[in-house]
């Protein structure tokens, strides 16, 4: 498509014409830094360079050309939305933006200075009018998991059309029983909103679409495990990233691709970096799309990154829906069970987040963990500190980090993360 | 002959070192331009090797000197430096311009755990310098001044605007400058042995980096450990983390 073909879809999306071109430069001068920059990359990755540099302008066609042939689109910011049923019933799925600085003052009107990054960047996306996905979709499905965010949606619905799903904060057997009836009520709005029943037929299928995007995204997790690493940390969560909005199926096939270059690469014994170079799980706060500050401050100490333990990487590929049910029941509890299994820092107590990190750490031999929590996160605060007494318990060294968006702090990360590294030998 | 380094945010030290014995060691404000006093400080000097620290330590690898150039981190620096000052040391604690490091050591000098102040330089060298200017002294001076300094109020703000403003309305409320000036000093102090308990402070503590030679700091710093624990200082506690570059640069020389 011509550059005017995409300002004129842009323009009829009704985004801030000029703000959105700042934003797309902004974004190309980051992404030639802290990706094409780098040495050794797998030739696969032109998928996802593609990907990226059509972010908002072919991918948004599809989306255009979808709602045209009369699907709808939902938006979601959390991995607790069942992306089983919303391919059910024949809508798209996309996550939306929050990962940059975006319209904070218009934000800052609606939310508390005091909120996170996060919250701050999908009001100020929406704002600012600069967010394509955002204006492309039918709904937006909200979810209580941390205060800032259920607040928010309150208001953030005043300009945007919302669902809102309830997420419960244990797990006890009547916190499932909860979350499922906001399953069955998810599904009712689907159908409503869609007019397409969601049956035992369209819905194993769509299971089984959403469960091979995640056995490809476990398989490309696996193979990190490998010394010398063969994907940097900064391509793996950008591949994590892209799973959120690109088509499923085409992803599916483009990630299994590549992680059959990486098993070559394996088999040679080549890496994106020496073997031997220290290894890295980051864990916490999920890094959305172009938040790569961290990742690149890590992977330009002397260390490269093996593992995500966030909602952008094994949070959302760890655990796969069950196929085996025949009922439609049985599918919607099965849906229920795994999205319950999900070890968010917003649940109570959540100790199956330590053990998770700390098998993560040992199955992708990892020399050191580095938490990262937003400010003002209180859940990945809290944990950040349960966690350093958990592996330190263990013999597994962890630094915290605490920060947001903004590029002020870099030098002082570097200082931090590098001397973490040196403390590793 | 071996050479460190420490490019910080107030000044940049230079230490030569042979044998762990220090030969030369050199002092200059960092200035605007820490470029050219990177320069000035290093001429005439030629090691086998020059090992940079601090946060200016990238700068030094722009200058295309005759010998290697190698970085490490203002925390190994100042772990390698206090451990060699005093063998003994399991604790260091360095307060400079504009960066305060907690560092825990084991007994051979490496580093276990750190805590560093983020993005923001309260309770640092620049605080006290800041608010020196309050008083109309110098920060040389000030430490000496807060020692006069007998019924200290509380001052909370660790910020250095909001300790401005609470010193200033303390004045207005006409307590004696000294008492205000001792009350900077140990909430700075206060700051620090927070960040000392988290890392799970353990004797003895070599008190490092330009700061130590805060007559006031020291004295209150010692009252906050018991007097059983002597805080160690080094003769020149702005020094260690270039002497610690310098054996760094020695030990990497030969391996």
């Amino acid at each position: 498509m011509s550059e005017a073909a995409y300002t004129a879809m842009w323009e009829k999306l009704n985004l801030d014409i000029s703000a959105h071109d700042g934003l797309l430069e902004v974004l190309g001068k980051f992404y030639g830094d802290i990706y094409l920059s780098q040495q050794n990359r797998l030739t696969g990755m032109e998928y996802l360079d593609f990907v990226l540099s059509e972010v908002h302008g072919l991918r948004i066609k599809e989306l255009q050309d979808a709602k045209a042939a009369g699907k709808k689109v939902i938006g979601t910011f959390c991995v607790f939305v069942p992306e089983e049923l919303t391919l059910a019933a024949n809508a798209v799925h996309v996550g939306l933006c929050s990962g940059a600085d975006a319209g904070t003052e218009e934000a800052e009107k609606l939310v508390p200075r005091n909120t996170c990054a996060l919250i701050k960047s999908f009001i100020g996306f929406k704002l600012a009018r600069i967010c394509p996905y955002t204006e492309s979709c039918d709904v937006v499905v909200g979810e209580t998991t941390c205060d800032g965010k259920k607040k928010a949606y309150e208001a953030f619905s005043k300009h945007v059309p919302m669902h809102i799903m309830e997420v419960p904060q244990t797990k006890t057997a009547d916190a499932k029983a909860l979350f499922k009836s906001e399953v069955l009520r998810y599904k009712k709005m689907l159908e409503e909103l869609t007019g397409t029943e969601i049956t035992v037929e369209n819905l194993k299928k769509s299971i089984a679409i959403v469960n091979a995007k995640r056995k490809a995204l476990q398989r490309l997790a696996r193979l990190r495990a490998a010394d010398p690493a063969p994907i940097s940390g900064r391509d793996a969560l950008l591949i994590n990233q892209v799973s959120f909005y690109d088509d499923p199926e085409r992803f599916t096939q483009s990630i299994n691709t590549l992680c059959d270059q990486i098993e070559e690469r394996i088999a040679k014994n080549e890496g994106i970096a020496p073997a031997g170079t220290k290894r890295l799980l980051v864990s916490g706060c999920p890094m959305a799309v172009p938040n790569w500050k961290l990742p690149y401050v890590m992977e330009s100490s002397n260390a490269v990154i093996v593992g995500e333990e966030s909602c952008i990487g094994s949070r959302n590929v760890r655990d796969l829906v069950d196929e085996s049910p025949d009922t439609l029941d049985g599918l919607m509890d099965a849906i229920t069970e795994r999205y319950m299994k999900i070890d968010c820092a917003c649940f109570t107590p959540n100790n199956e987040r330590m053990d998770n990190v700390e098998r993560m750490a040992k199955e992708l031999n990892a020399d050191g963990v580095i938490h990262y929590a937003l400010s003002f996160c209180q859940p990945y605060a809290h944990e950040a500190i349960k966690l350093d007494t958990v592996l330190s318990e263990k013999g597994i060294p962890m630094l915290s980090i605490e920060t947001d968006y903004s590029m002020e702090d870099v030098e002082q990360l570097k200082t931090r993360v590098e001397a973490f590294v040196e403390m590793l030998d | 002959m071996f050479a460190g380094i420490d490019i910080g945010s107030r000044s940049i030290e230079l230490v030569m070192q042979q044998d762990g014995k220090i030969i030369d060691s050199i002092r200059m404000p960092t200035t605007f331009s820490p470029l050219e006093q990177c320069q000035k400080i290093l001429r005439g000097h030629a090691p086998k090797m020059l090992a940079a620290t601090g946060y200016g330590r990238e700068l030094v690898k722009n200058l295309e000197l005759p010998y290697e150039v190698k970085t490490i981190t203002e925390i190994k620096a100042h772990a390698l430096g206090a451990h060699a000052f005093f063998p003994e040391a399991r604790t260091v604690l360095d307060i400079g311009g504009q960066d305060t490091k907690a560092i825990a050591l084991n007994d051979k000098g490496k580093v276990l755990k750190f805590e560093m102040n983020d993005r923001c330089a309260a309770g640092t060298g620049k605080f006290l310098e800041y608010t020196a200017t309050v008083f109309q002294m110098d920060v040389e001076a000030f430490g000496t001044y807060a020692m006069e300094g007998t019924t200290p109020p509380v001052i909370n703000s660790m910020c250095t605007v909001f300790a401005e403003t609470e010193a200033t309305s303390l004045m207005a409320q006409g307590v004696s400058p000294s008492d205000i000036a001792l009350a900077l000093h140990q909430a700075v102090v206060r700051r620090t042995s927070t960040m000392l308990k988290r890392i799970g402070l353990k004797t003895p503590l070599v008190f490092s980096g330009g700061v130590a030679n805060n007559v006031c700091i020291r004295t209150l710093l010692q009252q906050e450990l018991g007097d059983e624990a002597p805080v160690c200082i080094a003769d020149q506690p702005d020094m260690c983390g270039a002497f610690g570059a310098s054996l760094w640069a020695e030990q990497t020389y030969s391996a």
